[in-house]
């Protein structure tokens, strides 16, 4: 947990000694800030999702988890600690990117909404792949690849949304991001649940 | 004898493809003129490139149904047919890709532009790269079967998604032609050859994945029988 935060702090330390938006047009520097805020958090959770499974293999506790729990419950566990992580990374990244650049934003409670499903959709693809991934011999490096194609279209609307935010879009534009980031939460944990029994027992 | 006879089969399909696929390939030169609005030259290219495209879409679904049969019944053969069927696809869709990158070059001055179809033909190209990834990762044959085909199925769940996202990606409106399909949209020559095309391509699916299979297969049967005699080959 605690490289996951260094990971993002140092990311957004970079980017912001970097990279001054200051003096561009709005709508510019909306774009390429919502931009960046999605990449440190798209890569920091990509630095620490895929552990979670990777782990319990390292530590030769799968088999005791196999006997123990039924494989839903297990995701569910492991949903909800990737969701717990993700959301600490957010406390941490968005307050001091407020900070240090500056972005305006003028509708907050899109802006939280978008945040809250956004990370919960990355949590929620991610803990299958992680899954699937520590199956696998060769673990880490495979996870971005898998999950960068399937993560696509969250990115796409989660940027969206928070460009919509930043400049005050009005509110009916902004919901259409969020019913689609609603329903791949959704969808992705539905399709999770029918499929982990798969990758466990596998 | 009835290998036999299927072989026999295969062989005859196979001319009889060449051959379709050959007077499309005439058809498109000599029968077909030119388009209106496309740059001296190109447009002949979409010919081979449309049914490319759909060819790609089509091998990947294929790929998907078997990836659900081999989940379902735990067969080695699902789970080999649902790999050739992603080769093939991937296959397809590199082609179409380049074509599609020719045309772009010589119509909207660039090979590449972010428009929505380019974008949605490179992640799925994504998908299917990263899945043979995942395949080359796993040693266990049962396992690589198990586990390919959830990502398989995971990429078809998260699929739907990309047709509401992708003409929201910020670059640019689609430079696709729009209304193409619609009536008056592409002359009659066109539209013959055009489906013609695809007739051949689905043919040519047919002849690759069949062939592709008794490779498998045969490949997988010499695996069993140097194991069983106690002999090692190679």
């Amino acid at each position: 947990v605690n490289a996951i935060l260094l990971f993002a702090l140092t990311t957004l330390a970079v980017i912001s000694f970097s990279i001054s938006a200051r003096g561009l047009a709005e709508g510019v520097k909306a774009g390429i800030l919502s931009s960046l805020l999605w990449v440190v958090l798209f890569f920091s959770a990509m630095s620490g999702l895929p552990r979670v499974f990777v782990k319990e293999e390292d530590a030769r506790t799968v088999l005791a988890l196999r006997l123990t729990a039924r494989p839903h419950v297990i995701f569910l566990g492991k949903l909800m600690f990737n969701v717990a992580l993700l959301f600490l990374v957010t406390l941490a990244v968005v307050p001091l990117y407020l900070i240090l650049m500056e972005p305006t934003v003028q509708r907050w409670g899109p802006f939280l909404a978008v945040l809250v499903l956004g990370m919960g959709g990355l949590a929620g693809a991610s803990t299958l792949l992680a899954a699937l991934v520590a199956k696998t011999s060769s673990r880490g490096e495979l996870f971005v690849v898998l999950a960068f194609p399937l993560l696509l279209p969250l990115l796409v609307c989660a940027i969206n949304g928070t460009v919509g935010a930043f400049v005050g879009a009005r509110p009916e534009e902004i919901r259409g991001y969020l019913v689609v980031l609603a329903a791949y939460l959704v969808a992705t944990v539905t399709a999770s649940l029918m499929l982990f029994e798969f990758v466990w027992e596998g | 004898v009835s290998k036999k006879r299927a072989s026999r089969g295969l062989a005859l399909w196979k001319y009889l493809v060449g051959a379709w696929i050959t007077a499309v390939v005439l058809a498109a030169f000599l029968y077909v003129r030119q388009a209106q609005g496309f740059a001296p030259g190109t447009s002949r290219i979409m010919l081979f490139h449309v049914p490319m495209a759909m060819m790609s879409v089509i091998a990947f679904w294929t790929s998907m149904v078997y990836a659900i049969h081999a989940l379902r019944k735990r067969e080695t053969v699902a789970d080999m047919k649902s790999e050739y069927a992603a080769e093939l696809g991937l296959l397809f869709g590199i082609l179409a890709t380049v074509t599609g990158s020719i045309f772009a070059a010589g119509n909207w001055n660039s090979f590449w532009n972010w428009d929505p179809r380019e974008t949605s033909m490179l992640v799925l190209l994504m998908i299917y790269g990263a899945y043979f990834g995942l395949r080359s990762a796993v040693e266990d044959d049962e396992r690589r079967a198990a586990l390919s085909a959830v990502y398989n199925i995971f990429a078809g769940v998260v699929m739907p998604f990309l047709v509401f996202v992708v003409p929201r990606i910020p670059a640019l409106e689609s430079l696709h032609p729009q209304n193409i399909w619609k009536s008056g949209g592409m002359s009659a020559d066109y539209r013959i050859v055009l489906y013609s095309g695809l007739l051949g391509y689905l043919g040519l699916f047919v002849w690759l994945f069949q062939l592709r299979l008794r490779a498998g297969l045969l490949a997988q049967r010499d695996e069993t029988q140097s194991l069983t005699s106690g002999v090692m080959v190679k």
